[in-house]
């Protein structure tokens, strides 16, 4: 096992961490926009 | 020193690899998402705030690698009377003590100073079941969720839910009875705030110490000294739990500094939701909490511009580019959700929600924060969150949950 990565979704991560980004930045605008 | 899966939420992941490789894919998306969200900091916030979601991401990196887990810290002494963990953090209370004290009465920073009820009491003790269920604290449910833990997703999104609750209910309890702040250190004057403290602390240390001998013969050392190379274990991995302590006081105190504030993490889980709820349609401003000054101005402003938001964000990040480096992101994950596990993840979160609402913090906010302030409320919340903590142990069998 050692020197073994756990399996994920590279695919998920990707849209996990974007999607971060996307909602912190819609709320941006949205505090803006008030 | 403990694993990660037992900091994490004592499952039977012990197999550390000697030798851990490290993710590039990890460390390279979060390291992208974290230079993309700080520069959205950058514009819409201030040096400042880009100053304080970096310290959030050192202390996702401190959390991760010493696998610094308050919750199973309580959970080792309170089955197997090992005290290690527990000792770290009284360790870690009595230095930020020394430095916070002095620094808040010197007015360079207010502290976290909270009235005392029996809110408190209630909240606490809530939030001490709900970590062992939820298989995290405040600040352990971030860095795990950063780490790639699916459970603890789960977790944290109930943990939004129970805060928003709170919010709703708080005004209600603060009607009850209760003393008012209680400031030990302006009571007593800084110095033996600091010197009771201290004392206080050392000698619940003593006390763990003498319990543990008393169990198995001899008492697990807290050591500095780690198991490879020093410089390849900053990097990947594996410290020691002093060198959290050491990490987690110094990013405590900067926080204080710039801040003006000492550390908290699930206002930010509040804000999180009652933001989601206004998205929604649902006009927060009708509660009473949410028409509060803070809490108001909150709730419209970005949370690029909010402190505790900013540093739950950057401890997200700092989590999984450490899990990336430590080559064990998702790692968390291996064992299958099933329908108790995840009901456990939900009740623990919604009470952990509820209870730091009512508490006036979590496990960062209240106990550390809290007691490094000098204020009563954070050694009430020590005492009810360890008792919620020993009832969490007992019910984590029902849920198929090992200790």
């Amino acid at each position: 096992m050692a020197g073994q990565r756990p399996p994920y979704s590279r695919l998920a991560l990707l849209i996990t961490v974007a999607a971060v980004v996307v909602l912190v930045a819609l709320d941006y605008l949205a505090s803006t926009t008030t | 020193m403990s694993t990660l899966a037992e900091a994490i939420n004592g499952e039977t992941i012990r197999d550390q690899p000697s030798r851990p490789r490290i993710d590039r894919f990890v460390v390279g998306v979060g390291a992208i998402g974290a230079l993309v969200l700080g520069g959205l900091i950058w514009q819409v916030g201030s040096p400042r705030l880009v100053w304080l979601y970096m310290i959030g991401g050192g202390l996702g990196v401190a959390l991760y690698h010493a696998a610094f887990g308050f919750t199973a810290g309580w959970r080792n002494f309170i089955v197997h009377r090992r005290s290690r963990g527990l000792r770290a953090q009284l360790l870690l209370l009595s230095a930020a003590s020394v430095l916070f004290i002095p620094v808040i009465a010197g007015g360079y920073a207010n502290g976290a100073i909270a009235p005392v009820g029996g809110y408190i009491v209630l909240g606490s003790f809530l939030f001490g079941l709900g970590m062992q269920l939820g298989g995290g604290c405040g600040s352990g449910t971030l860095f795990t969720v950063g780490a790639g833990n699916r459970r603890m997703l789960i977790t944290l999104i109930a943990f939004i839910g129970g805060s928003v609750l709170g919010t709703l209910h708080l005004p209600w309890w603060l009607d009850g009875p209760g003393l008012g702040p209680v400031d030990l250190a302006a009571s007593l004057d800084p110095l033996g705030g600091v010197l009771l403290q201290v004392s206080v602390l050392l000698a619940l240390a003593w006390v763990l110490s003498a319990v543990e001998r008393d169990r198995h013969g001899h008492v697990e050392k807290l050591s500095l000294r780690p198991e490879g190379r020093w410089w390849q274990t900053l990097i990947t991995g594996g410290w020691p739990l002093l060198w959290g302590v050491i990490a987690l006081t110094g990013l405590g105190l900067l926080t204080l500094l710039i801040s003006g504030a000492p550390w908290g993490v699930t206002f930010a889980f509040a804000i999180w939701g009652a933001k989601a709820l206004d998205a929604l349609g649902i006009d927060m401003s009708q509660f009473t909490y949410w028409s509060w000054p803070y809490p108001a101005q909150a709730l419209e402003q970005s949370v690029l511009v909010n402190v505790t938001s900013v540093m739950a964000l950057g401890l997200l990040f700092g989590a999984m580019i450490a899990a990336g480096l430590a080559g064990r992101f998702n790692a968390g994950s291996q064992n299958r959700l099933g329908p108790r596990n995840i009901s456990a993840a939900v009740i623990g979160g919604l009470c952990m929600g509820y209870g730091a609402r009512l508490a006036f913090g979590c496990n960062i906010g209240a106990f550390f924060s809290g007691i490094a302030s000098g204020s009563l409320h954070g050694w009430i919340w020590f005492a009810f969150g360890f008792l919620g903590s020993i009832v969490g142990v007992a019910l984590r069998p029902r849920f198929g949950m090992g200790n």
